[in-house]
């Protein structure tokens, strides 16, 4: 018996329960606490670290400093740097494994880069917990989230006088494009960190709506331009049979979650889907647009679009891949969970089995009071990079930066086209792409990543690349770009301050998981909308108003810089 | 007076240490394994009490008090959570916890060696099924669209139920599928206690003209009784701390009003929003409630059945 009783007190404790001799516990304690102010020794004291938030910057703006020009290679000794970030998007070709882009960039710049990489799924977690131990940081960092965070712990450093100093292409970026300088510029006024800017894609590749186009055909019905008709056009899918195979298995709307349906909010013109509801109004106050009057009449219409089995009732639990093998299985009639450069590549997947099958993108519908808006993505990706507190020698990276980032050269290599004379061609000094990107077997995108081109890192994507690479889907492209009248800006990106952070979590949290769960509930009928008012009491309740004053003040900062 | 008795003292542990010494180093490992990967990591459950910022460190964040605390009390979910948390244990060690006790009784009486061990085997394989490939294989065979429960569903004439996405369904499945999943593995414990009881009792039983039933009655289930005391007082020891890798992989927005735990709320306040005071203080408050529940059940247990964990 006595033997047992060990045993099942160990296994107690593995679990994390502190069941033992309570007195015992009182004495390690102590020893802990104690062990810990010894560990307190080693580690600096944090007003040793640089990068305080309360800095300010030198005075003078940016754009005017005296910026060096370097020359290629960058160092003339061999130079290593570490970079840490997410795992390339075509993960069996690890950035690890030495890419011929990176060789390449190696061979012009003289710096040889030491990955370290993980899965993005798991990124963020992984390095969080690496930059909440705080040592031993890679010189350049893909931070996972909020910025400021680390910018108070002085993790990472401010980078704007380096830029000053030593990167004019940067500078030249900052110049044409202030709105990517606002992006990416703190609270107090520095710049700590870069951002990919990728809007190029957004005039090309939308993150719009897609719908069979071969099906109305069948049915004989014209496009839908209006809320009203979409329904019509819908339940037509639903009864009639489009795919006939004397089944109804067709589901009119397939989606991946509801946040594919906020587009169709796009509508009532709410802006739910890229900037999640915040959105000034004419008299540029923020307005919250979950608890808007609009918002229950969009409610109502998914509500009864959701009854009249409209809408892919899988929605709240299924993965990508079962949501594309519905796409590309002929059941389904409208996609809301994709960007329109889907369309024609489900289409070939497609040509083999259902040969007459053609998705296509189409416009945002009108909605009942005639608003009709699509959010545009915003210039910059939401992924920060950083140069950390442990870099040696930042000038080195800040000028290694300026080259792959910013430099002509650097875009055509890193973020673009990849190495000429394989996945492009100088045609009339313009870049062109070889088949060894329009034609390879993954498709364009996997294409450029097999070299380690346009990935996770620092990169300008340019709008002839973008174009080039869906010249195929020439057809697709000017039927997408239909849609880009409707563009209005989503709500823009502004670094928050870490008292606005986290103010923001605190409120946010609560209301986000009411919010979440009641929307999701009335659009399925499991709430009546009768209840829409108590739910909006509650938000209020829950504390929105000071939610959207830090929005208000955030919005009021990016106006004024 | 004081003094001789401390000295003998001394004497005494020196003599148990010395005559122990084999003992003692064998036991070893285990303590030090225990103290540096158990003990010391306790010290940063004061992370909880402070504002902690990544670059400053343990040490040079600033206090924060019982700020997190007083946050995760007046959130508007607290009692929810609370709730949930205690619903979904309560009901999973209620439904869960007799099964393989039941099991390991009907198996015993199983005469045909191969058979027995036929069905043990078979019965805690799902044990090896990955949590993730679980909930697919649920999220797959229930489907509203697809789904081969559905399917027989509306071969029978009925309508199609989005089992994942309702609320009242997240509890069945999620016992269920714990209870599918575990009762063949937990009983193995039983199977093992079974053994351990003196076949004299039951020839003993058998020649007083004990039928089976009685048998089972009157020797097999007071044998198997300290060990499921124990783990009872052990799962009572867990109740707050629910399998919340299985629930984030099965809920959905939609069912956050039963599925929403205090573990779940953690990872995405804790985790997913990188606010670590503040996980770190929901976690704290959890194992103190679990750390009370252990310690008076285990007195209850004492008082009654004279059976505890120390």
């Amino acid at each position: 018996m006595k033997r047992l009783n060990v045993k099942r007190l160990a296994r107690d404790r593995q679990k994390g329960n502190m069941a033992g001799k309570t007195r015992y516990i009182c004495l390690l304690l102590g020893t802990m606490i104690a062990f810990s102010f010894i560990l307190t020794g080693c580690s600096g004291s944090p007003d040793k670290l640089n990068g305080n938030a309360n800095d300010t910057p030198s005075g003078i703006p940016l754009e005017e400093m005296v910026t060096e020009e370097y020359e290629l290679p960058i160092v003339k000794e061999p130079f290593v740097l570490t970079f840490a970030t997410a795992e390339n998007p075509h993960a069996s070709s690890s950035y690890t494994s030495n890419l011929p882009a990176w060789q390449e960039l190696e061979k012009r710049t003289g710096v040889t880069v030491k990955f370290e990489v993980a899965p993005s799924d798991q990124y963020n977690t992984t390095m969080q917990t690496r930059l909440a131990a705080g040592t031993d940081l890679p010189d350049l960092i893909r931070l996972p989230g909020d910025p400021i965070r680390y910018v108070n712990g002085g993790l990472i450093i401010p980078i704007d006088e380096l830029i000053g100093k030593y990167a004019p292409n940067i500078i030249s970026l900052f110049k044409e494009r202030p709105e990517v300088k606002k992006a990416m510029t703190a609270p107090n006024g520095r710049i700590y960190t870069l951002s990919a800017v990728v809007d190029a894609r957004s005039m090309v590749n939308l993150n719009g709506l897609g719908m069979r186009k071969d099906w109305l055909e069948t049915l004989g019905l014209e496009e839908p331009d209006t809320i009203e008709e979409w329904y019509n056009v819908l339940v037509a899918f639903k009864e009639q049979d489009p795919n006939d195979n004397s089944k109804k298995d067709e589901i009119p709307v397939i989606a991946i979650n509801t946040n594919g349906l906020y587009k169709l909010a796009w509508s009532y013109g709410l802006h739910l889907y890229l900037s999640e509801g915040w959105y000034p109004n004419e008299d540029g106050k923020i307005v919250y647009e979950w608890i808007e009057p609009r918002m229950k009449d969009w409610l109502q219409e998914m509500n009864k679009w959701y009854e009249t089995g409209l809408i892919d009732p899988d929605m709240n639990t299924q993965n990508r891949d079962k949501y594309t093998a519905k796409a590309i299985g002929d059941v389904a009639g409208a996609s809301v969970s994709d960007m329109t450069m889907q369309f024609p590549q489900w289409n070939e997947r497609m040509a083999k089995d259902y040969p007459h099958a053609r998705w296509e993108g189409i416009v945002p519908p009108e909605g009942p009071y005639g608003d009709r808006i699509m959010e545009r993505e915003q210039p910059t990706e939401n992924t920060h990079y950083a140069i950390t507190k442990d870099c040696k020698n930042p000038e080195v990276v800040i000028k290694w930066l300026d080259y792959m980032y910013a430099s002509r050269d650097g875009q055509i290599l890193m973020g673009n086209f990849g190495l000429e004379g394989l996945s492009y061609e100088m045609v009339d000094g313009e870049p062109r792409f070889t088949d060894f990107i329009l034609k390879h077997e993954l498709g364009s995108g996997l294409a450029q990543n097999v070299l380690g081109v346009n990935g996770n890192f620092p990169r300008i994507l340019m709008r002839e690349m973008i174009e080039q690479r869906f010249l195929q889907y020439e057809g697709e492209v000017a039927q997408s770009n239909k849609a880009t009248q409707y563009y209005v800006p989503s709500f823009p990106r502004v670094l928050a301050t870490k008292e606005e952070t986290d103010s923001f979590i605190r409120i946010m949290a609560d209301i986000d998981t009411y919010k979440d769960g009641m929307v999701i509930k009335f659009i399925q009928g499991k709430e009546s909308l009768d209840k829409f008012d108590q739910y909006v009491k509650s938000v209020k309740n829950m504390g929105i108003d000071e939610a959207i004053a830090i929005k208000q003040a955030q919005y009021d900062r990016y106006m004024r810089q | 007076m004081y003094r001789i008795s401390m000295n003998k003292k001394l004497n005494r542990l020196k003599k148990n240490i010395i005559k122990d010494k084999y003992l003692l180093i064998l036991a070893a490992p285990i303590l030090i394994y225990y103290f540096i990967f158990h003990y010391i990591p306790m010290y940063g459950a004061v992370i909880a009490f402070l504002d902690f910022t990544p670059g400053y460190g343990i040490w040079g964040s600033p206090w924060a008090g019982f700020r997190w605390f007083k946050e995760f009390f007046q959130s508007v979910f607290f009692w929810r959570l609370i709730f949930n948390t205690l619903t979904l244990s309560v009901l999973s060690l209620i439904f869960s916890f007799p099964v393989p006790i039941i099991f390991a009784l009907l198996l015993n009486e199983v005469k045909r060696k191969n058979l027995k061990r036929m069905i043990q085997t078979v019965s805690y394989l799902p044990h090896f099924i990955s949590l993730v490939v679980m909930v697919g294989i649920l999220s797959n065979f229930l489907s509203p669209t697809d789904g081969i429960v559905n399917q027989i569903l509306r071969k029978a004439g009925m309508e199609p139920i989005d089992f994942m996405g309702e609320s009242i369904w997240f509890r069945p499945l999620y016992i269920g599928s714990g209870i599918w999943q575990s009762f063949g593995w937990n009983s193995i414990i039983y199977m093992a206690a079974l053994t351990s009881i003196d076949p004299n009792l039951y020839e003993a039983a058998r020649i007083d003209g004990c039928n089976r039933w009685q048998e089972m009655r009157h020797i097999t289930i007071p044998g198997l009784m300290p060990t499921a005391v124990m783990l009872l007082i052990l799962a009572v020891g867990n109740l707050m701390n629910v399998g919340f890798e299985k629930i984030i992989l099965m809920y959905s927005p939609a069912t956050y009003d039963v599925a929403d735990v205090i573990s779940t709320y953690v990872y995405r306040r804790g985790i997913l929003d990188a606010q670590y005071s503040f996980g770190a203080a929901v976690g704290l408050f959890n194992s103190v409630v679990n750390f009370i529940l252990l310690i008076s059940v285990n007195r209850i247990s004492k008082k009654i059945t004279q059976i505890g964990l120390w």
